[in-house]
């Protein structure tokens, strides 16, 4: 299985969802024990706490659509379907180089600071 | 062990001291002050604070090593320690793991009676980011930085804070209890990424100590329309002082500094060495006890809010203001 290093963003969910127990589980994705702090699994939640972007060494079959809509509907006790209808999915320069994701990312904090940032 | 040893090919104990960086080489010092002891125990000069190198005679020949100065009275090692040495060589060898450097081993001896913590951050594996000061309670955390990603301000290996979601978590109780809001100094050393970050918009936080918004200690490059700025800030009893240092582009090594005492009521800010801006008074009571997710090293908080973009290396924090002219020797490589 093929690994990618790089940054995920799970945007917006329902305000219906558990985000705490979500984002708990999305914890689970990735390395964990790598001596490389930059590939363990590692959280940004939004100032709403609606969002989050998780970076970390992925295996590339845990992160398809497909896997992340089931990985989220088995967290919180969902309907795949219903899952499916709700989840906003980004993978920052998916099949980039970490480099390239992360520049992405940056872009899109930056687009959307007031979401991330308070005001200093 | 018998190919690296003897009269034909000796093997030289090298401390860290003696070890320095030079145009991409390494270069053995003339300051060699190898203990006596050395050919008989050489476990006596090893660990976290003197780290230990094996340097072949062939080594230095082959021009791989220099020696600087005049010619060093290096001492060859012994037949007990060669055998200690056998099947570990390596350029350069650390035999216990951790090696510091000359700019390490000059802030160790600046006000040391007074040093709480040091951060080197120079790890090139794992989670923890090494209290060089000695005392491991305050032991940092790593969380996401990628580390070996560059070389510091005295070409040892420095992380990279991705200005995402990286920080390095300095809190722990004993930091809390060494740490004084009334006497004390900041100094790190920061570089941005590239000169975009200074007007990204985006407020990115250098290191913060906090317990609460009202008593704070932090330096950070501002957001907002007006970002190229570098704010010092020391706020205690919620009586804010702070300067602002605008016009910043720089995408060198700088070293940043703040020094604060209620005692001589003075606050003071410096840029490489420099202090910039007056003197300020009037500094307030600094109350409680830090907090938990607000000590951190490359952004506000373990959110992380405000995280650094770029890298950042040698922290250090004294419970005493220093004096000008050990900041500036802070300040010098």
């Amino acid at each position: 299985m093929a690994n990618w290093h790089g940054y995920l963003l799970i945007r917006d969910i329902p305000p219906g969802w558990d985000n705490n127990l979500l984002w708990g589980n999305m914890g689970n994705l990735g390395e964990h024990n790598s001596q490389q702090p930059a590939e363990n699994n590692h959280m940004r939640v939004s100032l709403n706490g609606l969002s989050a972007i998780i970076e970390a060494l992925f295996d590339e079959a845990e992160i398809t659509r497909n896997a992340l809509i089931q990985f989220v509907a088995d967290a919180l006790g969902l309907n795949p379907g219903q899952v499916d209808a709700s989840l906003n999915i980004t993978l920052f320069a998916e099949g980039g180089t970490w480099e390239q994701s992360r520049q992405a990312c940056l872009s899109y904090l930056a687009a959307n600071r007031a979401e991330w940032e308070p005001v200093e | 062990m018998s190919e690296i040893g003897g009269p034909a090919n000796p093997v030289h104990i090298i401390t860290d001291e003696e070890l320095l960086v030079n145009g991409g080489k390494y270069v053995v010092s003339s300051k060699i002050a190898i203990p006596a002891t050395l050919n008989t125990d050489e476990q006596t000069i090893g660990g976290p604070a003197m780290a230990v190198y094996a340097v072949t005679q062939a080594q230095i020949d082959s021009g791989e090593f220099a020696l600087a100065g005049t010619t060093p009275s290096l001492r060859v090692a012994s037949k007990a320690s060669r055998k200690r040495l056998a099947g570990r060589l390596a350029v350069p060898m650390l035999i216990n793991g951790y090696a510091t450097s000359g700019y390490s081993d000059k802030l160790l001896a600046i006000a040391p009676a007074n040093l709480i913590a040091y951060w080197p951050l120079r790890e090139t594996s794992g989670a923890v980011a090494d209290n060089l000061e000695g005392t491991a309670a305050r032991d940092g955390a790593y969380t996401g930085v990628t580390l070996n990603s560059s070389t510091g301000p005295d070409g040892k290996p420095v992380p990279l804070f991705d200005g995402a979601n990286d920080f390095v978590d300095i809190y722990s109780a004993s930091f809390n209890t060494a740490f004084s809001g009334a006497e004390g100094t900041v100094s790190i050393w920061a570089k941005v990424s590239g000169a975009g970050v200074w007007t990204d918009g985006t407020a990115r936080n250098v290191i913060s100590i906090e317990v609460d918004p009202s008593n704070v200690v932090e330096i950070l490059k501002r957001g907002g329309a007006t970002d190229d700025v570098l704010k010092f800030s020391h706020e205690a009893g919620g009586t804010l002082k702070q300067l602002d240092v605008t016009g910043q582009t720089s995408t060198a090594w700088r070293h940043l500094a703040i020094t604060w005492s209620v005692v001589a009521d003075e606050l003071k800010f410096y840029i490489d060495g420099a202090k910039q801006g007056a003197t300020l008074t009037g500094l307030g009571t600094w109350a409680g006890a830090l907090g938990i997710v607000t000590c951190t090293i490359g952004s506000e908080d373990t959110s992380p809010t405000f995280p650094w973009d770029g890298y950042l290396a040698h922290t250090a924090v004294w419970n005493t203001p220093l004096t000008p002219a050990q900041i500036l020797a802070l300040a010098t490589v």
